[in-house]
């Protein structure tokens, strides 16, 4: 039995002979056995490993709700509901079986087999995900059925997500945004980020802004999955948390109400607490219903608001115009500030003012007579603005609209909040190539030419002029809660620094924007109220330059003035600035100041706006 | 060696290899069934078995192996595959229990050849006992084939080994092993040419089985994964992903090592093949240290089954050879292949006892 015995040569026996060489030869097979077993799990053994991982354990992302907007009373902006969502598993569904299980799918959902598998197809090349969604927003029959044949629909599974839902519709559009579902070049860009093609993005609004915070944390689900695709057990979970939840200072009560308001029209309501620059109301009219964003558009209703020429989808709050005459505040605050007159320095208005050859027309052609800055307020006299506007130049007329807040965004925060323009020298120069021309600087002076702003600037503007100087950036969000209703986040009001004026400049041009409204020949007379004094400022921009004015009612819509009313109130003691503005609305009196006017009996008196 | 009082007892390494290895399958089976009904039934062909492998260990297998007897069974086993052939089917069906004559057959086979060369006892093979051994071969081989390809060609490596065991001379060898060669170059490619689509898929699939790995390399495909994720210590019983999740195909029968070396790792899976090589190297001995020659005959021929049995399955799970449907003697399911594998050992055991004795 020892080893040399099993080669000892005196063995003669032929037969034993060869039973020793085939223990030889078992022995090196065995060998060989052995070797390979060892390559393939010691040496190879993480790679198999991995491969049966790969093949049998999934890992399923949970998506998380997102965070709810509220306003500043509770009430809900934007909040989930679940949806149902049929997934399939392309690693399952393909070849034959695939079809076959296709074919059941199309019967249970009443759909023709190629039209479900064409569609099939195409989501797959989309994705490259181990989840393909063939349908969105299954009712409770379809998921029903499709449960009771879950056996015999392998690779076939229904989701649960939760959807996010608009109980306000358009109402809020502008102010909310909305969220819309990843698209393909965006899946390609974020999937390393964990993105996946079920997810939705926040596309305007607080919902773009807050995106990230809104979003929350996805959950993940490893389960293991079986030979023919079914999970068996679930290996390990970890729950989605759900994002966080934004209070805002907006009351949905007069956010409703501004929409109102603008029913028929184009245009923007601001809403802003001048004592610290919070926002009551954001409007934009009209808006479109977020929740065709959320579960896609029938292509009529997509055609109809691409080719509505209110521009639905332009939040026009923050879009730039020539804010006209409301510009002459800025304009009046530079003439004291620059001491170019006193409040008492009066000017004759004939109806025009000449500036070399050219003439420039004062809005009421048979002129207003003898007009001091505040009678030029009351009455918005041209002649006298283009006189100053002269006198103060466009280098510190400019300089004082900058100091005002315009031609930068607000700090709002929002996206696509555009920044106006306010124009001089520099720019004349950069865009143009020419020097600036004398002439410009009265337009400008008016709010006319190439100046823009919008109507949050103007909000902004007006609550500073009102509050005694100090520049608030506007805001909206007061807290961000967890989802158990911590505070996580507050935020406060935020000083964008102080107007350079001083306070008896404001005293006058205060004066003049009470007069505005309350005086005999005020232009915003239509926003009067008895027993609280109101302050504002007409605008009228025109739109396309015409050498002779125009009613704008005789024009075409696309052609017609904007009409701007700002306002604040009460006088004495601000505590509101509506900045109203209607776009192709004309005549600012007429078209914008009576919408301020409604609005602030609501806000005072809770009349109701016929 | 001790001679004397021990002279008389059972190998006692044999049962004790058979026993871990039928702990091993007990264990197996339990894991790859999830022990259901086959689990039962399974161990009752261990109980059964066992029982069947001492009795013949305990008896006299001079006695009990007449040349009357065996030609008697040969003769009968003929006529049985005969009639399953013509019923198209390899199952004998006895009160309700199903047994496969294409196993018995390799152990019937081993005792005919074993008698053949014990009376016709030579050094080295003549053409008259070649010829004896080739006719009394192929008709079992044939009509086995018939019905199941696999095990045919496992009968006819028992004649192969049968053959060079009775000696062939060294210069016909390797005479043989260059024909073999010269044609296997030679019209290997035109073979190749000839053979059936599905027969070249078969070679495809062992060559490459990730390019087949929805069809003819999945089997082997998911029997890699198998071995090969068990890694050194393995899932654990009853935790391998692939027999748990039935990924694996045939997992109690034909690729029940893939089941084993997943879930019992390198550790488990090498001492099953450690102990299959220690049974086979103890049969091979004891095949060497008994001089009765029908015994030592019949010893090789034990061993060598073994070893066809083993090699063929596991190798084929591991990748050395095409998989062929060959259970697993102990650790696949299927009662022929416990009762047959438990009867041979017990006819070496009976043989042992007598390994010093002359008569």
């Amino acid at each position: 039995m020892r080893y040399h015995q099993l080669f000892s040569p005196e063995e003669p026996d032929p037969f034993e002979r060869r039973l020793r060489g085939t223990i030889i030869f078992i022995a090196g097979v065995f060998l060989l056995l052995f070797l390979k077993l060892f390559f393939l799990q010691i040496i190879k053994g993480e790679h198999y490993r991995e491969l049966a991982r790969r093949r049998s354990l999934k890992v399923f992302l949970l998506s998380a709700p997102r965070g709810n907007i509220y306003d500043r009373r509770g009430i809900l902006l934007a909040g989930n509901s679940p949806s149902f969502a049929l997934a399939v598993d392309p690693k399952i569904i393909r070849g034959p079986q695939g079809d076959e299980i296709l074919k059941r799918l199309a019967e249970i959902l009443g759909e023709e087999f190629p039209s479900l598998k064409q569609r099939y197809l195409l989501a797959r090349r989309g994705t490259g995900t181990n989840q393909v969604i063939l349908a969105f927003d299954l009712d409770r029959d379809t998921v029903a059925k499709i449960e009771a044949r879950r056996y015999f629909l392998p690779g076939v599974d229904i989701i649960v997500e939760p959807t996010r839902y608009y109980p306000f519709g358009s109402e809020l559009f502008h102010l909310v945004g909305y969220v819309s579902r990843i698209n393909a070049e965006e899946l390609k860009r974020l999937a390393p980020q964990g993105f996946t093609a079920d997810d939705f993005l926040g596309r305007a609004g607080l919902e773009a802004q807050f995106d990230e915070r809104l979003r929350g944390r996805k959950g993940r689900r490893l389960v293991e999955i079986d030979a023919r695709g079914r999970i068996r057990r679930v290996v390990a979970e970890e729950a989605p948390v759900m994002g966080e939840s934004l209070v805002l200072t907006v009351d949905v009560f007069w956010q409703r109400l501004a929409h109102r308001l603008l029913e028929g029209q184009a245009g923007a309501i601001v809403v802003m607490d001048p004592r610290d620059g919070r926002l009551l109301s954001l409007v934009s009219h009209p808006g479109v219903d977020p929740m065709y964003f959320v579960k896609g558009f029938p292509p009529k209703e997509w055609e109809k608001i691409r080719k509505d020429e209110k521009h639905p989808l332009l939040n026009k709050a923050f879009s730039a115009y020539p804010p006209g005459s409301t510009f002459k505040v800025v304009t009046a605050m530079a003439a004291l500030e620059k001491r170019v007159v006193t409040p008492a320095t009066t000017f004759f208005c004939k109806g025009y003012y000449r500036l070399g050859r050219r003439i420039f027309r004062c809005w009421r052609s048979w002129g207003h007579g003898e007009v001091n800055l505040v009678k030029a307020l009351e009455v918005s006299c041209d002649v006298y603005f283009y006189r100053v506007g002269e006198e103060v130049g466009i280098d510190y007329l400019s300089r004082m609209a900058r100091a005002c807040g315009l031609g930068r965004p607000t700090g709002l925060g929002f996206p696509g909040e555009k920044a106006g323009l306010v124009p001089d020298r520099a720019w004349k120069m950069r865009v143009f190539h020419e020097p600036w021309q004398k002439g410009e600087t009265l337009n400008v002076a008016i709010g006319q030419g190439a100046l823009k702003v919008t109507p949050l600037q103007l909000a902004k503007l007006l609550s500073a002029v009102v509050n005694g100087g100090t520049l608030y950036r506007p805001w909206c969000v007061v807290q961000l809660l967890d989802p158990y209703g911590e505070v996580v986040d507050e935020f406060r009001p935020q000083k964008d620094g102080k107007l350079p004026v001083k306070p008896r400049t404001l005293y006058y041009v205060k004066k003049g924007l009470v007069a505005a409204v309350n005086g005999k020949e005020g232009t915003g007379r239509a926003a009067r109220m008895e027993d609280i004094t109101v302050g504002g400022k007409t605008g009228t921009a025109q739109v396309v330059g015409m050498k002779k004015r125009i009613h704008s009612k005789k024009l075409p819509y696309l052609k017609r003035d904007h009409a701007w009313f700002m306002a604040f109130a009460p006088a004495e003691k601000p505590e509101i600035v509506i900045v109203v503005f209607v776009e192709h609305g004309g005549h600012g009196g007429s078209a914008a100041a009576p919408i301020a006017g409604k609005f602030l009996k609501a806000y005072f008196k809770g009349e109701h706006p016929s | 060696m001790k001679l004397g009082q021990h002279s008389l007892k059972i190998d006692g390494w044999l049962i004790l290899f058979v026993i871990i290895l039928l702990v091993c399958g007990a264990l197996n089976q339990a894991s790859a069934t999830m022990g259901g009904l086959l689990f039962k039934k399974q161990m009752v062909w261990f109980g059964l078995g066992f029982l069947l492998m001492m009795a013949i260990a305990l008896s006299d297998y001079q006695r009990l192996l007449s040349p009357r007897l065996i030609f008697g069974i040969y003769l009968f086993l003929l006529l049985v595959l005969l009639i399953l052939d013509l019923k198209h089917t390899r199952w004998l069906r006895i009160a309700g229990v199903g047994i496969q004559p294409s196993e018995f057959a390799k152990l019937v086979l081993i005792l005919v050849f074993s008698l053949v060369l014990h009376r016709r006892d030579q050094d080295h093979l003549d053409l008259r006992t070649f010829g004896i051994l080739t006719l009394l071969a192929f008709p079992p081989i044939v009509l086995v084939a018939a019905g199941d390809l696999d095990q045919g060609g496992m009968l006819f490596l028992i004649y192969l080994s049968y053959v060079f065991l009775a000696g062939v001379p060294r210069r016909l060898l390797i005479g043989l092993a260059v024909i073999v060669l010269v044609a296997a170059v030679t019209l290997g490619p035109k073979v190749w040419m000839v053979l059936k689509p599905y027969q070249r898929a078969r070679v495809a699939a062992f060559l490459n089985p990730e390019a087949f790995r929805l069809d003819r390399g999945y089997q082997i495909l998911q029997a890699l994964i198998a071995v090969g994720s068990g890694g050194l210590t393995g899932f654990g019983f009853k935790e391998g992903l692939s027999s748990r999740l039935n990924y694996l195909p045939e997992k109690h029968t034909d690729l029940a090592f893939a089941v084993w070396a997943e879930e019992w790792g390198f550790i488990g899976a090498a001492t099953v093949i450690l102990l299959f090589g220690a049974l086979i190297y103890r049969l091979l001995r004891l095949a060497i240290e008994v001089r009765e020659p029908l015994g030592r005959t019949i010893l090789a021929g034990v061993a060598i089954m073994i070893f066809w049995e083993a090699f063929i399955n596991l190798g084929g799970i591991l990748h050395l050879l095409p998989v062929a449907s060959v259970p697993l003697p102990f650790l696949s399911y299927g009662g022929s292949s416990v009762l047959v594998n438990l009867m041979a050992i017990g006819l070496a055991l009976s043989i042992s006892r007598k390994r010093y004795s002359f008569r």
